[in-house]
């Protein structure tokens, strides 16, 4: 006959079998969750294709001259860009969007994404290291964020676009945030400043 | 636990419960493997390798600013130009290869050679007609051409009588390229190319109310909107300017005095064939005061040819890049 213990060992057993069990699984489940293609905001995917996203808006907008014109919509007097409220550059650009074709692009690409972007343009100072002006700025990006960046030519003889989007002065120290970083000899080098303009892009 | 009938089950559940651990965990490394394989396979062959051609493009576009610009602010003979052209190459280089290696990429651009040409413009703003020096409606630009880059004319629509049309007309011994600009009966602005090749082609624009309308013909845009007339047929071939004639071609005006407004063209083509001689020729000018009414040609740079050469840890490109901003595709 069996003896009245059985029972208990045996659901003792299948306890401690089914912890097992469970341990094993977890175990395996948590060996498997990471993978940069996982459906989140840091997937490697995403990241392509935002970088992608970014690198033809720029070329694009190199081509049209809209770039070249955004960099140049610069209020001298105010030392800020244009429609840009208080501060030298563009916040909430969704909001008030200024009269410009790039910013404009930026937001259609972007903007109803849930993709928050900063543009920074780098120059040449005169002393030979470089300097950045903000011309978009929403935060601080994160982890997972991707640039993109475009180098443009500035000639002496560029002009500064003004609100309403026509050409204003020439472009001089005194009136822009880049200075003639040119070393010359003769006086009719016609190069101004070489501006790299970056685009950084992340999923918020 | 005495006297069970299966003594050992206990170790048997153990031992399955173990040997399932021991799978499930297999499975995760092939899973793993499986996915490192594919997030491999989402990144382009040789990581950076895009980035070489995408500065090569800016290089490009960056000279091409400095050539126009050389160009634009000429007043004196070819050796300024050069001149003024190398130091900004030199410039770019400096500046772009100190922005370059903070993205950890050695660049160089430097400068080779250039190809030197005359740009033929009609830039005074009181809107002359597009007839010669002395008057003529219809008169020979130049001869003897190997290529065009830059041709853009604005046209004061208000002061141009289009209804008979104004014809730019390209052409070697046998062949004949030319581009006619007609006012519409609905006043919209029609562009028709014939080309030797294929049939004509048509575009028209709305320019109702405007006062000036600019064509780029080099670049195929006609009232700030693209022109498939002055860039491909439908079937995909080349209609752009001087296409199908052979590399030494004559470009005329006809019936210039139909239209008004200004025109600039950069030519690669020796000054002989210019042809000032003749009674149909543009005037040449050395400094910028004396722009005046008629046309006039001037020394330019037509090409620039740089080196470029790209380095970074993964990937070095070299080659050299001939820089002729505006130029149709060859």
């Amino acid at each position: 006959m069996v003896s009245g213990g059985r029972g208990q060992a045996i659901t003792l057993e299948a306890v401690t079998a089914a912890l097992l069990m469970v341990a094993a699984v977890t175990f395996a489940l948590q060996i498997t969750a990471v993978t940069p293609l996982s459906a989140s905001t840091s997937s490697q995917h995403l990241e392509n294709q935002l970088e992608a996203s970014g690198d033809g808006l720029l070329a694009a907008n190199a081509d049209s001259g809209a770039l070249k014109e955004a960099v140049l919509y610069w209020n001298g007097n105010q030392v800020s860009f244009h429609q840009s409220s208080d501060r030298a550059f563009y916040q909430s650009v969704g909001d008030a969007p200024p009269n410009n074709e790039f910013i404009a692009s930026l937001e259609r690409t972007f903007g109803d994404r849930n993709i928050a972007y900063n543009v920074n343009v780098y120059y040449q100072t005169s002393s030979g290291g470089t300097a950045r002006q903000r011309m978009v700025d929403q935060g601080n990006p994160s982890d997972h964020a991707i640039s993109a960046s475009r180098t443009i030519a500035l000639a002496d003889d560029d002009r500064l676009v003004k609100q309403d989007g026509t050409l204003g002065e020439q472009i001089s120290e005194a009136n822009f945030y880049a200075p003639d970083a040119s070393i010359t000899s003769g006086d009719g080098e016609p190069l101004y400043n070489l501006l790299r303009v970056e685009v950084v892009a992340w999923r918020i | 636990m005495a006297n069970i009938d299966g003594e050992d089950r206990g170790q048997i559940i153990l031992v399955a419960a173990f040997i399932l651990a021991v799978s499930f965990v297999v499975l995760a490394l092939v899973v793993n493997s499986a996915i490192f394989t594919e997030n491999l396979a989402t990144r382009g062959d040789v990581a950076g390798s895009s980035d070489a051609l995408e500065y090569r493009h800016e290089a490009e576009q960056s000279v091409g600013a400095i050539v126009r610009s050389t160009n634009a602010n000429n007043n004196t003979d070819q050796s300024y130009l050069r001149e003024n052209a190398t130091q900004s190459v030199d410039n770019i280089k400096m500046m772009g290869g100190y922005q370059q290696s903070e993205l950890g990429r050695v660049v160089n651009v430097t400068y080779k050679s250039e190809t030197m040409g005359y740009r033929i413009a009609q830039d005074n703003s009181t809107d002359r007609s597009y007839t010669s020096y002395q008057n003529a409606p219809t008169w020979k630009l130049a001869e003897d051409i190997d290529a065009t880059r830059d041709f853009r004319m604005r046209i004061n629509w208000t002061e141009s009588d289009l209804n008979s049309p104004f014809v730019v007309d390209l052409n070697d011994s046998t062949e004949s390229w030319n581009m006619t600009v007609r006012e519409s009966a609905t006043d919209e602005i029609q562009v028709e190319v014939d080309h030797p090749s294929s049939p004509s082609r048509t575009c028209e624009r709305d320019v109702t109310g405007q006062e000036t309308v600019t064509i780029d013909v080099t670049d195929g845009v006609v009232a700030d909107e693209p022109c498939p007339a002055l860039t491909r047929a439908s079937d995909g071939t080349a209609m752009w300017l001087g296409e199908g004639l052979s590399s030494s071609y004559t470009i005329e005006f006809q019936d210039g005095d139909e239209i008004a407004g200004t025109y600039s063209m950069v030519l690669d083509v020796s000054e002989a064939d210019i042809d000032p001689a003749a009674a149909t020729h543009v005037e040449e000018i050395s400094q910028d005061e004396n722009i005046s009414d008629p046309p006039y040609y001037t020394d330019a740079l037509y090409s620039v040819v740089v080196a470029y050469k790209y380095r970074t840890h993964a990937v070095a490109y070299e080659t050299a890049i001939d820089v002729a901003p505006g130029e149709t595709p060859a």
